[in-house]
């Protein structure tokens, strides 16, 4: 019994860790190009502009958002799409 | 949205499929795209026009913001709609590619046509997205302007300053009567109307009313009353027993009440008696009686003026009378108070009837809790006094930091009504009676889950005892139980009790709602997040599979292995090897439900193998001996085998330790590493078939064939001893005091050797003894030699004895 006892709790605590690891639950961006891009995030009714570097990948709009892609086309997220930007387009995917 | 997907990603886990990506609608986008866009771009349009309009009514703006926030949504929820078929144009557009200069020739018109119209749509899809952002940053202004709004209208009402002493004019007694009169003659003309044109619908319902009245009164004599008996008598009953009813005595009647007044209301609304502004006017007076009636039977409940076996809160027998007189009031005075503000709306607002009303109010609610916080509530320690009067003298005050608070906020209550910041007293007043009335409540809900998870609480009661009888639970689950569901009581209590508390404080439920789905599923913890929800799914998931898999190893090992007749030690590697594999899937899909990456999973196993291999050694390399014991079988459960210096009966073989129970009822716990490792007998591999051995010395004068053929006859007669392979008999030496002989016999069953040997002992006993073969003693011939007889010296002994050696005489068979 309580060698099961203390599996619950390993898993447990190994299922808390791993959680803690894993990044948040939000959309994510990433930059495939080669040179710095910049989106207009609407979140939450507030306009900003966020700039992404060349490789990097950021985590985002935790509870949806409209963006403005540099190509001019625009999009709405829900939160847990991934966002590649290829050039100065994006393939969006859920 | 986020907890949907994570329930939607549980669900597939829960059915054990893969993840299905359920491919997103892209039908083209038409001019019929516009119109929700239109319809959602209007209702902003409408709500922030409204916000100029309401400027003074409050909560019509707080009603106005809840309703914009809920609009951000569905225009969100627009614009992810529209968002994929914008990358299935993009894309058809990408392969078309880009429209060929004039010198080159003309493409085919369809291929031009559809260029067109792709064009066309992607404008028309980021211009629909752009509205619906442009709308999204409208409302969010609204969101913003309506909570400055409110935060000025809020601070005007605090801060301003009434002149008190012009509220108490003729001109206040001129607007009471006023009011008053215009109040009667609403009342009077709906009351006079009604009857001209309906008077049986009248009469039908005052009839139907007052059956329903008198139906609730007997039903209520019937069941409730006895329900909710408070049996007198001294000895107070138990803490738990008094918490529940406490429960039931305000819950039960006051549910009753509530019930009869809405079908009441109702009623007559849907007869068509009801005309608006009474309804309005009725409908907030019985909500008034409804609070009063709950406050009435909750103080009863707790103080029991009455009945002091039956008090919560041990307070002398006139603290509890005052106590309760006071809250009744407290709660009658906000309630009046109340009312007459909603009448007023009805009849017509005036300052003079305001700021009374106000005034009376915050000095009647200060004025009670300046009373409540001198009063001496707790009775005298035992033994301190002897008679009545004295007692009431000496009784206890309340503690410090529960006086001086109520001190402080009466005389703030007084004071600032005094000074005529009547919005201000007013508000406070408010507050305080409500949020002492919701702390109250959820302090007793913390304590009745107290009261449940105390030790045998639950089971004493009506539900444990049915429980129990139902169930056939043990004491100890029934305790278990009630641990559960105290906890859960708390929870509910501490979820239910907190947002109405900050609902009371000015927080607005978006907020409420937004921060609680934030902490339940997404904690930021710096960089990171952790999600309540997705952990919980996951626990709960892990919880499912490990019962599914008891419930599966169950079947199969009492349903198809039992009826196969596999042999029980096969049976038990089975189901331990299922077990465990069960608990392996169960936690993987936990895992995964978590929200986990299993991936990342690796990541960290990659991470913690150096540790593993260092410091879990022992363990992985009893886990991994384990699975071999149970693959390769060298044992089964049921063998009896020798190990570690140590013999027994296998009892259970599991993945870390193998459980041996030795012959004197311990449970040895071996590691199974050590049963791989080292050298193990089994007495039962394959089969039980085993040897027992006896070794037996007869005298030097015996016959030695007479012997041998004794014992192989004692052999042949045991029923347990086999004929073939035959037992034998060996002469094995000429010991220093008798001849020895051992007599091997062959056993079907080695589990019986013991009993076997002792048996042929008992045999040999009996028929040597019987044919005159005697079994000797350990015997020695001592020879002294007298060497020099002449230098004896006699020996000195000592002046005290130090001990007396007998000395055996040396027996002789031949004497006998």
């Amino acid at each position: 019994m309580s060698e099961k006892r203390h599996v619950f709790r390993a898993i447990t605590v190994l299922a808390v860790s791993v959680q803690i690891a894993s990044p948040a639950l939000a959309a994510s961006l990433t930059n495939q190009d080669s040179e710095p891009r910049t989106l207009v995030v609407t979140e939450n009714g507030v306009k900003s502009e966020l700039v992404i570097g060349a490789g990097q990948t950021v985590s985002f709009c935790a509870a949806g958002c409209f963006i403005t892609l540099p190509n001019g086309d625009r999009a709405a997220l829900a939160g847990s799409e991934s966002v590649e930007l290829l050039g100065s387009d994006a393939i969006i995917s859920q | 949205m986020r907890v949907r997907m994570i329930w939607l990603r549980t669900f597939l886990l829960c059915l054990s499929l893969s993840i299905l990506v359920i491919p997103v609608q892209a039908q083209p986008v038409g001019s019929g795209a516009e119109t929700p866009v239109v319809a959602l771009t209007r209702d902003v349009e409408r709500l922030i026009n409204d916000i100029e309009e309401s400027a003074n009514d409050d909560a019509r703006l707080a009603e106005i913001a809840t309703e914009l926030t809920a609009l951000q949504d569905d225009l969100l929820a627009a614009g992810v709609a529209l968002t994929p078929r914008l990358s299935t144009v993009r894309g058809r557009l990408d392969q078309l590619g880009p429209a060929p200069p004039e010198s080159e020739p003309a493409e085919a018109p369809d291929r031009l046509d559809e260029r067109d119209a792709l064009t066309a749509e992607r404008a028309l899809i980021n211009d629909l997205i752009g509205q619906l952002e442009a709308q999204s940053i409208r409302a969010r202004n609204g969101v913003d302007r309506i909570a400055e709004r409110r935060r000025t209208l809020f601070t005007d009402t605090l801060s301003r300053r009434y002149d008190i002493t012009s509220a108490f004019s003729p001109q206040l007694i001129a607007d009471l009567a006023e009011r008053s009169a215009a109040l009667e003659r609403r009342v009077a003309s709906w009351a006079s109307f009604t009857w001209r044109t309906k008077q049986n619908t009248v009469l039908a319902s005052v009839f139907m009313i007052l059956a329903l009245a008198l139906v609730a009164i007997r039903a209520s004599r019937r069941t409730i009353v006895i329900w909710i008996e408070r049996a007198e008598g001294d000895d107070p009953p138990t803490y738990f027993a008094r918490m529940t009813n406490a429960f039931w005595y305000t819950l039960m009647p006051t549910l009753a009440f509530w019930a009869f007044l809405a079908i009441s209301l109702l009623g007559l609304d849907q007869a068509g008696l009801m005309r608006p502004d009474i309804l309005f006017i009725l409908t907030r007076l019985l909500v008034g009686v409804a609070a009063v009636v709950l406050v009435w039977r909750l103080s009863e409940a707790v103080f029991a003026p009455s009945k002091p076996n039956w008090r919560l809160i041990g307070v002398t027998d006139k603290a509890a009378r005052s106590l309760k007189a006071f809250f009744v009031a407290m709660a009658t005075v906000t309630v009046i108070d109340t009312v007459i503000e909603q009448v007023n709306t009805i009849v017509g607002a005036s300052l003079p009837i305001t700021v009374a009303r106000s005034l009376i109010t915050s000095l009647a609610v200060g004025a009670l809790l300046v009373v409540i916080a001198f009063l001496r509530p707790f009775p005298p320690h035992a033994g301190a006094v002897s008679d009545d009067v004295a007692a009431d003298a000496a009784a206890r005050p309340w503690p410090g930091w529960v006086k001086w608070p109520l001190v402080a906020s009466g005389l703030l209550l007084i004071g600032a009504a005094l000074a005529g910041y009547i919005g201000f007293a007013r508000f406070a007043a408010q507050q305080i009676v409500i949020t002492g009335a919701i702390l109250a409540t959820v302090y007793l809900g913390h304590r009745a889950a107290q009261a449940i998870a105390q030790d045998h609480a639950f089971g004493q009661s009506r539900l444990g005892t049915a429980l129990t009888r139902r169930l056939s639970l043990s004491e100890t689950s029934v305790d278990q139980l009630a641990l559960v569901l105290g906890m859960a009581l708390s929870a509910i209590v501490f979820l239910v009790g907190l947002p109405v508390l900050a609902l009371q404080w000015g927080f607005r439920w978006p907020e409420i709602r937004a921060f609680g789905a934030r902490f339940f599923t997404d904690i930021p913890v710096g960089s990171i997040s952790i999600s309540l929800t997705s952990i919980a799914a996951g626990v709960v998931l892990f919880f499912v599979g490990y019962l599914v898999t008891k419930r599966f190893q169950r079947w199969l090992d009492g349903s198809v292995l039992e009826r196969s007749r596999v042999e029980p030690g096969v049976r038990n590697s089975i189901r331990t090897a299922i077990g465990y594999a069960g608990i392996a899937v169960a936690a993987l899909i936990g895992v995964s439900a978590a929200g986990l990456d299993l991936s990342q999973l690796a990541l960290v196993a990659g991470a913690l193998s150096l540790g593993i291999g260092f410091g879990l050694q022992n363990i992985v390399s009893n886990f991994v001996s384990g699975l071999i014991l149970l693959a390769e079988r060298p044992f089964k459960s049921g063998d009896i085998i020798e190990a570690g210096g140590y013999t027994g009966t296998v009892t259970n073989i599991s993945v870390r330790a193998t459980e041996i129970q030795l012959f004197d009822r311990k449970t040895l716990i071996l590691p199974n590493s050590e049963l791989i490792n080292s050298a193990v007998s089994n007495w039962m591999h394959r089969n039980t078939f085993g040897r027992v051995t006896v070794s037996v010395g007869v005298s030097y004068g015996s016959d030695p064939q007479q012997v041998h053929d004794l014992l192989l006859e004692i052999a042949a007669d045991h029923p347990r001893i086999l004929g073939n392979p035959e037992p034998f008999v060996s002469f094995d030496d000429f010991g220093a005091s008798s001849l020895d002989f051992t007599l091997y016999g062959f056993l079907s069953d080695i589990g019986y050797g013991l009993t076997v040997r002792t048996e042929l002992r008992m045999a040999i006993f009996e028929r040597f003894k019987a044919a005159g073969i005697e079994i000797p003693f350990p015997q020695r011939d001592v020879n002294l030699r007298m060497v020099q007889p002449e230098a004896d010296v006699p020996v000195e002994l000592p002046q005290e004895p130090f001990g007396e050696i007998e000395a055996g005489e040396a027996r002789r068979p031949d004497d006998s």
